[in-house]
């Protein structure tokens, strides 16, 4: 977009960071996988910003700005380095549940402004 | 579990049974939408359109049969899902399929018109399919590629070098490709200056111990320029570095006619684009980098022409949101980022067809002012007659 509005790659950016969250949300509420499953290290990673892909350090960058905003309990990087121990507490699983649902608003939000734009 | 959660479940599962299963109608009625009979440019489109439908009818089936997906404390994250699938179905019915499904001889000509440019300029991926069909103004769906623009641009060369800004996106967004890596690093690199410079100037504020306004700004500054801003520079630049004044011109252009306020900054919310004359700013200190000096200087007297007429004020405030010095570093690192993919960088003297025509077009524009409509049409049909006839020799 050179114009004023919201760019389709953001929302996609969004809209990804809301599927990762939720996919490791069901795998911890399952009690199922380990630190060493690779939605749970991505996740970590984004949340500590401690990734080695040129890529992925960009898309940390981006995704800590709407934690700050989101996640008021817990730090970021508390969260991702809870991600890759063996036992995940009750206040983690809660902090992850406020995240993902916050970032289902701002995707859904974000959304309505785009499809306007088509 | 609860009696009132049981039936809750219950609710939820009948309600997500018929949703689901209508999304899979829809979304194999879209496949059936995609055009058989398209020039091969759309091959790539349709394909991806294709491989996402089917992705997200498997995400529906995962919803509809898992068993963990029948239990209530799952529902939450099914309906997030599930929301997230129509958002999916809504962009491939309303922009990709529409624009297959729409495909006119103009497209054709644009999308000729774009492999030219990708060619002349060493663009690094996958050239964008484009289509006529945006309802506002130049837009890219990276994860589509498909570039959108207003129905009658291909008509006009005044506003083409914006197609350089939309294939900036694709560079910032696109994973694994070691050849587009230089210019990520470049944006980081870029953002890490940013972000000392915004930390240098709250540690003046908390010395000040003054109100608490100006703190809420830079954290909010500091928020956009991370969200939306330096993607937008980095992408104005890749345009400017790549195509020359002529990308320069098309900014001030697009200000004169669709402007608001130039000197604009965020005061309480968010704003998805830097204002107008910090991206300006932005674009004189790179053509200065790449020996258009000359041309940058016309054309900021032209702009300070422009705003003056436009009555634009420029605030303290502005000039601490975008100082000078930093958007030379911005540039400065976005030209390592275009040299680091080996991108084409235009200098005086580069040539190309689109090249010549999109930086000529400007020179006529301010020299013959009453004779470029004309100009301009002829030279269009003869820039569309050379690309045709260099891709369909006889």
């Amino acid at each position: 977009m050179n114009e004023g509005g919201i760019s389709p790659g953001f929302y996609t950016q969004l809209r990804d960071y809301a599927e990762l969250l939720d996919s490791v949300l069901i795998q911890l509420k399952m009690g199922q996988g380990s630190p060493a499953d690779s939605n749970r290290q991505q996740l970590s990673r984004l949340l500590t910003g401690t990734s080695s892909s040129v890529h992925e350090m960009l898309s940390a960058r981006l995704f800590q700005t709407f934690v700050r905003d989101a996640c008021k309990k817990i730090s970021a990087e508390a969260l991702g380095k809870s991600l890759l121990t063996d036992h995940v507490g009750s206040d983690v699983l809660n902090a992850l549940e406020d995240l993902a649902r916050s970032f289902e608003q701002e995707r859904a939000c974000m959304f309505r402004k785009l499809r306007a734009q088509f | 579990m609860h009696v009132s959660q049981v039936a809750g479940s219950i609710l939820m599962n009948a309600y997500c049974v018929a949703s689901l299963n209508q999304l899979i109608e829809r979304a194999r009625i879209l496949v059936g939408k995609i055009p058989r009979s398209l020039p091969q440019d759309y091959d790539t489109l349709a394909q991806t359109c294709r491989q996402k439908i089917n992705t997200a009818v498997a995400q529906i089936q995962r919803l509809l049969e898992e068993p963990r997906f029948q239990l209530e404390q799952y529902q939450s994250e099914r309906l997030r899902s599930l929301r997230r699938i129509v958002a999916e179905l809504d962009v491939l019915e309303t922009v990709a399929i529409a624009a297959l499904h729409r495909a006119h001889e103009d497209d054709h000509r644009l999308n000729a018109v774009l492999e030219t440019i990708r060619q002349e300029i060493k663009y690094p991926l996958v050239r964008p399919v484009v289509s006529g069909l945006s309802q506002q103004y130049f837009c890219i769906h990276s994860e589509l590629n498909l570039l959108c623009v207003p129905l009658t641009e291909g008509q006009f060369l005044l506003h083409l070098p914006d197609l350089y800004h939309e294939l900036g996106h694709p560079l910032l967004t696109v994973d694994n490709d070691p050849v587009v890596e230089p210019f990520q690093r470049a944006y980081l690199d870029a953002l890490t200056e940013i972000l000392a410079y915004i930390d240098s100037e709250k540690t003046k504020e908390s010395r000040r111990r003054g109100p608490d306004h100006p703190r809420f700004l830079l954290n909010q500054w500091e928020s956009t320029w991370i969200r939306f801003w330096l993607t937008e520079f980095f992408c104005d630049l890749f345009a400017v570095f790549v195509v020359g004044p002529a990308f320069a011109w098309a900014h001030l252009h697009l200000f004169a006619k669709r402007g608001g306020d130039a000197y604009d900054f965020p005061i309480t919310g968010v704003s998805t684009h830097p204002a107008d004359a910090a991206r300006m700013l932005a674009l004189l200190e790179a053509l200065c980098l790449t020996g258009f000096q000359t041309e940058a200087e016309n054309i900021e007297t032209k702009w300070a022409n422009l705003l003056q007429h436009a009555g634009a004020r420029e605030e303290p405030e502005f000039v601490r949101c975008y100082p000078r010095k930093l958007m030379r570093t911005v540039a400065a690192k976005a030209l390592e980022g275009v040299r680091g993919i080996g991108a084409r960088v235009a200098e005086p003297s580069t040539h190309g067809v689109i090249h010549d025509s999109l930086n000529r077009a400007w020179n006529v524009f301010w020299t013959d002012p009453t004779n470029f409509t004309s100009w301009e049409r002829k030279r269009a049909e003869e820039v569309l007659q050379t690309i045709a006839s260099a891709r369909n020799p006889r």
